[in-house]
């Protein structure tokens, strides 16, 4: 009696030994992943330069006329319009990570007149509406922004002045 | 034997219970960096600006003395008084030339005037030198836009300068710039 008692024990650690054997061993796997996070500095966006148009003259304006400046800050005047002045563009400065591609976003903003009315300002972005930075923080890199309004036949005449509504991200 | 294999069965379930993590959509950007101060932009419309003249500039009558020798400056001033020199005499009525401008409110404008050259019925010429504070000082067109100046000058007249009635015209230009 006593050697079967023993034997069923032994069998009973036998088979609890069985049961704690992990059965995952025979089916598992096991894949490399890899975990990415990148880190930049904050970017830093600075307006060195502010846009200016120049004088604008309404000499014929008889239909919707355009006034558009290039990156360079060079004026294009519409029909009916003598343009004048000393006109430049904006020039912004943007500083982060080395090497990093920047993302420039755009709209259009609204600029109001000293004798009342308004013209809504589009931006122009250099090609690609991007910057690649070639430093970390200072200096940074500049880039410049041109833009566009319409004048029409009701346009008031006026110095009229708003903000540029320009945004960097790295994505 | 039908345990183990039920057993079996499950543990090659439980390995499709590895799921992959789904592609996830980009997400929205807390990033974007704005300028600070912001850049602005700025342009200068104005309506195109109109010269009138209002009155011709006149020196009056000069009468040479027989001292007269050599060229004598005369002057008239802005406000059409003449300087008459020692070996002239002068009379009659000066004005000098006024003008009006005319464009957008409180614009600065700037007033440029080239000198010219007055011709007598027989030919003969005086060189007119034009003067004018509003070239130095700016005329500043007011709330609605109007301005006037004045043109002083001064011509040399000497013994061999011939009688005549001198005439000529003025270039006035005007510009916002």
């Amino acid at each position: 009696m006593t050697n079967f008692a023993r034997t069923l024990t032994a069998a009973a650690v036998a088979a609890a030994a069985l049961a704690a054997t992990p059965a995952l061993a025979a089916t598992s796997a096991t894949t490399p992943a890899t975990a990415t996070a990148q880190i930049v500095k904050p970017l830093v966006l600075t307006a060195k330069q502010n846009l200016d148009f120049g004088t604008i003259v309404l000499a014929n304006v008889t239909a919707n006329t355009n006034v558009s400046m290039s990156l360079a800050g060079v004026v294009t005047c519409g029909t009916g319009l003598t343009c004048s002045g000393a006109p430049k563009q904006a020039i912004f400065n943007v500083q982060g990570s080395n090497n990093q591609v920047v993302h420039i976003y755009s709209a259009t903003s609204t600029l109001t007149g000293s004798a009342g009315g308004t013209l809504t300002f589009t931006p122009t972005l250099p090609a690609g509406a991007t910057v690649t930075l070639t430093t970390s923080g200072v200096p940074g890199n500049d880039f410049n922004v041109g833009g566009s309004f319409v004048i029409g036949t009701a346009t008031l005449d006026g110095v009229y002045t708003g903000n540029i509504n320009v945004t960097v991200d790295y994505n | 034997m039908d345990k183990f294999t039920r057993t079996l069965s499950l543990l090659g379930a439980g390995a499709a219970f590895v799921v992959a993590a789904p592609a996830l959509a980009a997400p929205p950007s807390t990033t974007a960096v704005v300028a600070s101060p912001a850049a602005t932009a700025r342009a200068q419309i104005v309506d195109p600006l109109t010269l009138t003249k209002t009155s011709d500039l006149d020196f009056g009558t000069l009468v040479k003395k027989t001292t007269l020798g050599a060229a004598e400056t005369v002057v008239i001033d802005e406000s059409g008084v003449v300087t008459c020199t020692t070996n002239l005499l002068c009379s009659g009525t000066p004005t000098a030339a006024s003008f009006d401008v005319a464009g957008s409110a409180d614009q600065v404008v700037k007033v440029y005037i080239a000198a010219s050259t007055l011709t007598a019925p027989g030919g003969a010429t005086l060189t007119f030198t034009p003067s004018s504070s509003a070239v130095t000082t700016s005329p500043v067109l007011d709330g609605s836009g109007n301005a006037s100046f004045k043109v002083a000058g001064s011509i040399d007249v000497a013994s061999t300068t011939a009688s005549g009635i001198y005439v000529g015209n003025m270039d006035v230009t005007v510009d916002y710039n």
